[in-house]
């Protein structure tokens, strides 16, 4: 615990730690001290002014060094001749700060009164107006008019791009620069500035393209005026008219916490909800704009029928009837895809109705290049309950391997990336460079497809300098001396060889994982996440006593929204909900599923597109006698099903996701769905209804008080402790301190307990030799994970689909001028039975000898060339131009 | 972009500083020494150098009169019009510059392209005014015919100059 | 014979001896003695506490202890830096100019004997950009001395290494803050930084940084050189040593003057400067350029020390004389120095940037006949605004012309809206 001081702010003594600013001291003595540039997460700057205080602190005698009194017995203060701004300065031992003198009023009016010089006061047409700290502020302390003349005002353009997604207003501009000091401190963006100086100063951006950044849409809640508004709100709504509901986003897997902003049953925006556990008060472009498919006009509104090769409209119940009637027929034949944004309540009833109605295990949420991971590392050794991933102090270690966090997870990569900044050790290993390599302690580039050799080289390095927790590992592990033994054959020496990292880094990132206090290994896609790499993870994280408690442990970072709900549920053929192995013989997965070579007689497609992502899963879903689609859109496997059912998309129900981090949170209802769009528990429900059995859910919450029930896991997620009452009223203090996402609130979600927290029992570990990987000849082709994907729900969302890139192929700079490929050029990719032409980019980060082509892009040709596997050779040759024409 | 020259002059520079972005006003001055601007792909080229953000170089750009991000004449006339210079005549001195130039009274850049003209503030000189910079260089105590002079002399050089 | 107060050059010694800028013409006349003194036979500390004693205060303006400013470098501190504030910006300021012109040695030995005694292996010159030709005479000289072995991997022979490196700005003012000069000299806009942390203990790069003028160099070298009772022969007791003045604006012989601490103004502007032209009178002078309160004539009989400057309710600062005869305009040059706050105002903190802007359009309001009284009254409230509210120094500067103005020529303005 650090050093407390007293200090007494307007009369009120409070104690704070040691270097607490003087504004978030007086917060604690109940004072509001008015900010503009200040923001509790940058770093402070001064240069607002709007803070001034004014500032005593006691004399000390200078011979003994103790505080002087006067005749009465009180501390003799001494103020400074100037006022301090309360944002930078540290409180100190004794201090008196007055924050209502007669002076520091008028500094305020007088502040306020210069801002306003350059400021438009359009309030009545500004999005901002009704949340805006320039607005409440002058109304609480500033001037009642101004002497400054009218003409003198300087005028700009009202809209000016700053990037597609944000305008700029820089007449509105104080220039507080906490844009910029957010993409430079928190988003590691540096693509905005100030330019020009004095009076003409103005902020920029001259990356290309402009505001390259995928947390643009923070700076709009953070701006204390008007200046920075989104494309999609400007003149949506005025901010009192809208309601609030709390959602999850659900397009990616870490779990942000958004309000709803709704007006006539239409979602306005999407804004942060305050959850410093998990979010804080940030959220991603793609959570911010990508809720746009839900007013797609492409939405389908009814069950479809197809007759004749034709659609026609049809109930439900004639479309359930029929469905009913074919399922009887395929009964545990029948194969189950579901995709991972569907709710926790909706997975555990299709996995009900297969596994108890349709008797079958042929189920699974893993498509096309996901096929092969099956995470059990978070259920075994997850990082602890209380893990706060954004505030590990500096004794900690974060390994991340094989996870672009910035593509896959950005606000995670936010807040790994603010654990870093503040002092916690990165070590960030992948085949390639990412975005955190620019924060990284330490950067591993290994050989792709040696990740699990890398993995273990940190295990036999930790062994071989005797660094594992010897308590820890008496206590808590199982088969040490075995794995000791085991590992004989597998040294850091070997390890080096075979990844590619130097046997110095490997030793070098081993010590600093096993000696640091806490230990967080997050591991993703690009790691393939096999089972001797969740071996090797599993086995360092229980020999350096990183299992088991808070900021301890593995995080998982799956794919999407309730990827991690999925594998709770059991939607996997080889495991039902928790954990638990099905008994029998596995079902088969979707990579099974969908062969052509060997179709099912019925096929149930929810949420998900395999059609799309390859002509094996199409001819496979063409071969198959009949098929369900149940979807929001037309999508290309539903073009080829017999029956189509309508969802419902996140917005227009209730349900709860679980998250990376285990978080499982409800989100709630906020507008209302095309009339016959069901959600997906109901649709399942009835079907099971239409089969003969008799469930009677009401609600999704009476789904999750049965998953209570029925999964260990899961027996404390119920809907009463998820979905609370909320209230999202706001103060204004929280436009002023925090901006305008909305406040920390009591419902925060729950999570759920690893094996190695749940219990005192031992845990084994044991070696799984990695697969040796000879370096492949010739290029080999990669398929990384990028944020906007051209999946289903994003192509649907106008305002960001812009983002999403045309497919490509990127290379090495040295590999392009061997291979005479230029930036002008496109390329064949051959594998065996495949062939695909995209354009080519070039980049210097890039590895040689590595082909990028990122997965989940129109046309999906990474996913066409890999199949199921995750890395493959390829052969590359030259297109030019002219030829494709 | 950078030329052999620039390139071997550009690792000099930053051998004198732990850190790349320390050289960045050096680049940008090497970088708009042919022109006397600075261009797009001159920016790029200093960022991609320095492996400084482009936004960043924009802004550091914006914020020192010195550099320009728009074409000027061939030698940048630069009158000190502050006060010890404007106590010993320099406005006038300035106003009647610009108009043997041919310019208004802000300055610009004469018909032929060849200067460029701006009131600045002090550049250190102001026991020797009225006095201006060349290019940098110092040129003081001036009186009209001095400077007509000096001009005179620059506009023979570029004659001598486009002539070869 | 310098003059009166002075019997020969101390800084400005290229006055006595022209060619001095040489480096064996330098080394001839005593050159680069203390440097060696240091390096062979003085232990850091001892550099330190005799820069103390001398009382030698810093030259770039605010006069603070430079052997004061050199001991809060944390002792046994690695990678400590030493930057020489060459950005002489301030309107009226020339000195440092003409000392690097002409002595540069003098320079680069009292720069030299303060890294010494701080720890710093390298040093940077820093000066404004418009010094492009002076830095080619220093950088003369700069080589010279490494050809000489005075500079290098071994200074002087001895096994401490010194670097020093020349830096230009490009066209900012407010560089010639320290903290906004370092973060130009890291390649960022020159914005002032927030202190703490001070220079001293995170300076350029975060490492520990004494940041010194280089007058204030300049003076270094005869400390060590004569000692601390021979440099204190000069000046008062609490401002001691000579000081090199500038004068400039309405005087028969501007130049560069040097003087001990201490001497009148009157001496100054009349002995040495030769009184205003055409025998008009002093109607007032600015003592340190534009950022100073300007002083009314009866003040002249002042002695210019930073004591003696202070008590009359002005500065001695960089102490750059600019002398306005009995014709001046005070509005018109309080326009003038507005603008010039304007310009230069790095737009950082609002009330500096907001204020400088709105007093120039009042400036322009008043001179153009469309002022008002009510516009004298808001001219005293902007500058109350922004006066102890802004970032740095610069915007409290800028209130000075306005201040001292009205102060004294109160009715120049009334004259102004009445016409």
């Amino acid at each position: 615990m650090s050093e407390l001081v007293n200090v007494t702010i307007d009369g009120v003594e409070v104690q704070v730690p040691k270097g607490t600013l003087i504004v978030e001291a007086a917060k604690r003595a109940g004072t509001e001290i008015p900010v503009f540039c200040y923001h509790s997460k940058l770093d402070p700057v001064g240069m607002c002014r709007m803070c001034l205080v004014t500032v005593g602190t006691p004399v000390r005698n200078r011979e003994t060094g103790e505080f002087e009194v006067d005749d009465n017995g009180k501390q003799v203060i001494r103020f400074f001749p100037k006022p301090m701004t309360a944002c930078t300065t540290p409180v100190s031992p004794g201090m008196v700060v007055i924050t209502q003198s007669e002076e520091s009023i008028a500094d305020r009016r007088g502040i306020l009164e210069f801002l306003l010089t350059s400021h438009p006061l359009d309030c009545p047409v500004c999005d901002k107006g009704g949340e805006c700290s320039l607005q409440d502020l002058t109304y609480a302390y500033g001037p009642g008019v101004s002497q400054f003349y009218l003409e003198d005002k300087h005028h700009s353009p009202k809209k000016e791009p700053l990037g597609d997604l944000i305008y700029l207003d820089s007449e509105r501009c104080i220039l507080c620069a906490r844009c910029v000091r957010f993409e430079d401190e928190i988003a590691g963006d540096p693509v905005l500035a100030i330019d020009n100086r004095g009076r003409n100063s103005k902020i920029v951006s001259y990356s290309n393209p402009k505001f390259d950044s995928k947390y643009s849409g923070n700076t709009t809640d953070i701006c204390p005026v008007g200046a920075l508004t989104t494309r999609d709100f400007r003149f949506g709504a005025r901010a009192w008219e809208l309601e609030s509901t709390p959602s999850v986003c659900n397009l990616c897997g870490v779990g942000c916490n958004t309000v709803l902003n709704t007006r006539f049953d239409e979602i306005k925006r999407v804004m942060p909800r305050q959850n410093e556990a998990l979010n804080e008060i940030w959220l991603c472009d793609k959570g911010r704009f990508g809720h746009h498919f839900n007013g797609s006009q492409n939405r389908l509104t009814t069950p479809l029928i197809k007759k004749n090769g034709q659609f026609e409209a049809a109930s439900w119940d004639e479309a359930l009837a029929l469905v009913a009637r074919k399922l009887e027929l395929s009964k545990e034949k029948t194969g189950g895809v579901a995709g991972a944004h569907l709710s926790n309540e909706d997975l555990y009833i299709f996995q009900k109705l297969f596994r108890t109605v349709l008797g079958s295990n042929n189920i699974d949420h893993r498509i096309g290049l996901n096929a092969n991971w099956d995470d059990q590392l978070a259920f075994e050794v997850g990082a602890g309950v209380g893990t706060d991933i954004g505030r590990l102090k500096s004794e900690s270690a974060i390994l991340v391997l094989g996870a672009d966090l910035d593509e896959e997870a950005p606000v995670l990569y936010l807040r790994v990336r603010g654990s870093a900044r503040r002092g916690a050790h990165l070590i960030n290993a992948g085949g390639r460079w990412t975005k955190l390599d620019n924060i990284a302690e330490k950067s591993l580039r290994y050989r792709y497809g040696a990740e699990s050799a890398l993995a273990w080289g940190l295990v036999a390095a930790v062994l071989d300098e005797g660094l594992e927790n010897k308590d820890f590992v008496a206590a808590r592990v199982d088969g040490f001396e075995g794995l000791i033994d085991a590992m004989k054959s597998f040294t850091p020496t070997r390890a080096a060889e075979q990844s590619g990292v130097s046997e110095d880094d490997i030793r070098a990132a081993a010590r600093t994982f096993a000696k640091a206090e806490n230990g967080v290994v997050l591991y993703g896609l690009e790691s393939g996440g096999n089972e001797s790499l969740q071996a090797a993870i599993k086995t360092l994280l229980l020999i350096t006593g990183h299992a088991g408690s808070a900021n301890n442990g593995a995080i998982a970072v799956l794919p999407h929204a309730n990827s991690r709900g999925a594998a709770d549920m059991g939607i996997v053929p080889n495991r039902l909900p928790g954990y638990r192995p099905v008994e029998g013989e596995a079902g088969l997965s979707a990579h099974e599923m969908l062969s052509p070579d060997a179709p099912l007689p019925a096929l149930y497609i929810v949420a998900a597109d395999p059609a799309a992502q390859s002509a094996r899963y199409k001819a496979a879903i063409e071969a198959t006698e009949f098929v369900v689609v149940q979807d929001l859109f037309m999508t290309e496997t539903a073009q080829l099903a017999d029956v189509v059912l309508p969802a419902r998309g996140t917005a227009e129900r209730d349900g709860s996701f679980t998250s990376v981090e285990r978080w499982v949170q409800a989100f709630d209802n906020a507008v209302s769905a095309p009339a016959l769009a069901w959600a997906d528990w109901l649709a399942f429900t009835a079907l099971a209804g239409k089969m003969g059995a008799s469930w009677s859910y009401a609600s999704a919450d009476g789904v999750m008080a049965e998953i209570t029930q029925t999964v260990p896991l899961y027996a404390e997620m119920n809907f009463d402790n998820l979905t609370r009452p909320i209230s999202l009223e706001r103060k204004m203090s929280h436009y002023i301190y925090s901006g305008t996402s909305f406040t920390a609130d009591t419902r925060e979600g729950l999570q759920w307990r690893s094996v190695a927290e749940a219990s005192e029992a031992k845990m084994p570990v044991a070696f799984i030799a990695p697969a040796d990987v000879p370096p492949a000849e010739g290029m080999t082709l990669v398929a990384p994970r990028v944020l906007y994907d051209g999946g289903t729900l994003i192509a649907q969302a106008e305002v960001v689909s812009a983002h999403i890139q045309p497919a490509h192929a990127v290379i090495s700079r040295k590999d392009a001028a061997q291979l005479g490929i230029t930036a002008d050029d496109s390329v064949t990719l051959t594998v065996p039975g495949a062939s695909v032409t995209v354009p080519v980019r070039l980049n210097g980060l890039v590895p040689q000898g590595i082909v990028l082509v990122p997965r989940n892009l129109s046309g999906f040709p990474a996913e066409k060339l890999l199949g199921s596997k995750r890395l493959t050779a390829v052969k590359i040759t030259k297109v030019p131009v002219a030829e494709l024409a | 972009m950078w030329s052999d020259v620039e390139q071997k002059e550009l690792e000099e520079i930053l051998k004198k500083y732990p850190t790349k972005r320390s050289a960045l006003l050096p680049a940008l001055y090497l970088a708009q020494r042919e022109k006397n601007w600075l261009d797009d792909d001159d920016i790029l080229a200093v960022a991609e150098a320095l492996e400084v953000p482009v936004t960043d170089v924009q802004a550091v750009i914006g914020f020192y009169t010195l550099f320009r991000r728009e074409p000027t004449g061939k030698h940048m006339i630069h009158v000190c019009t502050d006060l010890p210079c404007a106590l010993r005549g320099a406005e006038d001195f300035y106003a009647r510059l610009t108009r043997r130039l041919g310019l208004p009274s802000e300055g610009g850049t004469t018909a032929d392209g060849l200067f460029t003209l701006e009131a600045v503030p002090c550049l250190a000189a102001c026991d020797k005014a009225p006095m201006c910079q060349i290019d940098l260089q110092y040129y003081e105590n001036l009186t009209d015919e001095m400077i007509d002079t000096v001009l005179a002399q620059f506009r023979a050089e570029a004659q001598q100059e486009s002539g070869a | 014979m310098a003059n009166e107060y002075l019997k020969e050059h101390i800084l400005l010694r290229h006055k006595d001896i022209p060619n001095i800028g040489d480096i064996d013409v330098y080394i001839a006349d005593n050159g680069y003695v203390g440097l060696k003194k240091v390096l062979e036979s003085m232990p850091p500390a001892d550099v330190i506490e005799t820069v103390k004693a001398a009382g030698l205060r810093g030259r770039g303006g605010a006069g603070f202890p430079t052997g004061v400013k050199w001991s809060f470098i944390p002792k046994g501190a690695k990678d400590v830096y030493i930057v020489v504030n060459a950005d002489e910006s301030e309107p009226g300021t020339f000195k440092d100019r003409e000392l690097m012109e002409y002595n540069p040695h003098l320079v680069i030995e009292g720069a030299a004997i303060a890294a010494y005694a701080v720890g710093a292996h390298t040093i940077y010159i820093y000066g404004r950009g418009e010094f492009k030709g002076p830095f080619v005479t220093l950088q003369k000289a700069i080589n010279q001395a490494y050809e000489k072995g005075i500079l290098g991997e071994n200074a002087m022979g001895t096994d401490y290494a010194l670097d020093l490196h020349l830096h230009l700005g490009a066209g900012a003012y407010i560089c010639g803050e320290e903290t906004a000069l370092l973060n130009s000299l890291e390649g960022y806009r020159g914005y002032p930084r927030s202190r703490p942390p001070f220079p001293a203990v995170e300076g350029l790069y975060a490492k520990p940084t004494v940041i010194n003028n280089v007058e204030t160099m300049a003076n270094v070298p005869g400390i060590i050189r004569h000692g601390v009772e021979w440099y204190r022969r000069f000046g008062t007791e609490r401002s001691p040593g000579t000081k090199v003045f500038c004068l400039s604006g309405h005087i028969n012989r501007p130049g560069n003057y040097e003087l001990p601490l201490g001497a009148p103004i009157r001496y100054l502007i009349e002995e040495l400067g030769g009184g205003v032209p055409n025998g008009k009178k002093v109607k007032a002078v600015l003592p340190a350029g534009e950022s100073s309160l300007m002083i009314p004539a009866d003040k002249l009989d002042t002695p210019m020390d930073y004591e003696s400057m202070a008590a009359i309710k002005s500065m001695l600062g960089s102490a750059s004389f600019i002398v306005m005869d009995e014709t001046v305009d005070i509005v018109w040059a309080a326009e003038k120095m507005i603008h010039f706050f304007k310009h230069e105002s790095c737009g950082k903190c609002s009330p500096c940037r907001e204020g400088t802007f709105w007093l120039s359009k009042v400036y322009q309001r008043i001179r153009s006949g469309q002022g008002s009284m009510d516009d004298i009254d808001l001219l005293t409230k902007i500058v109350d605004q922004m006066t102890g509210n802004t970032f740095c120094q610069l915007g409290e500067f800028a209130t000075s012309p306005v201040k001292a103005s009205l102060l004294h020529f109160r009715d120049e303005y009334e004259q102004y809206i009445q016409k």
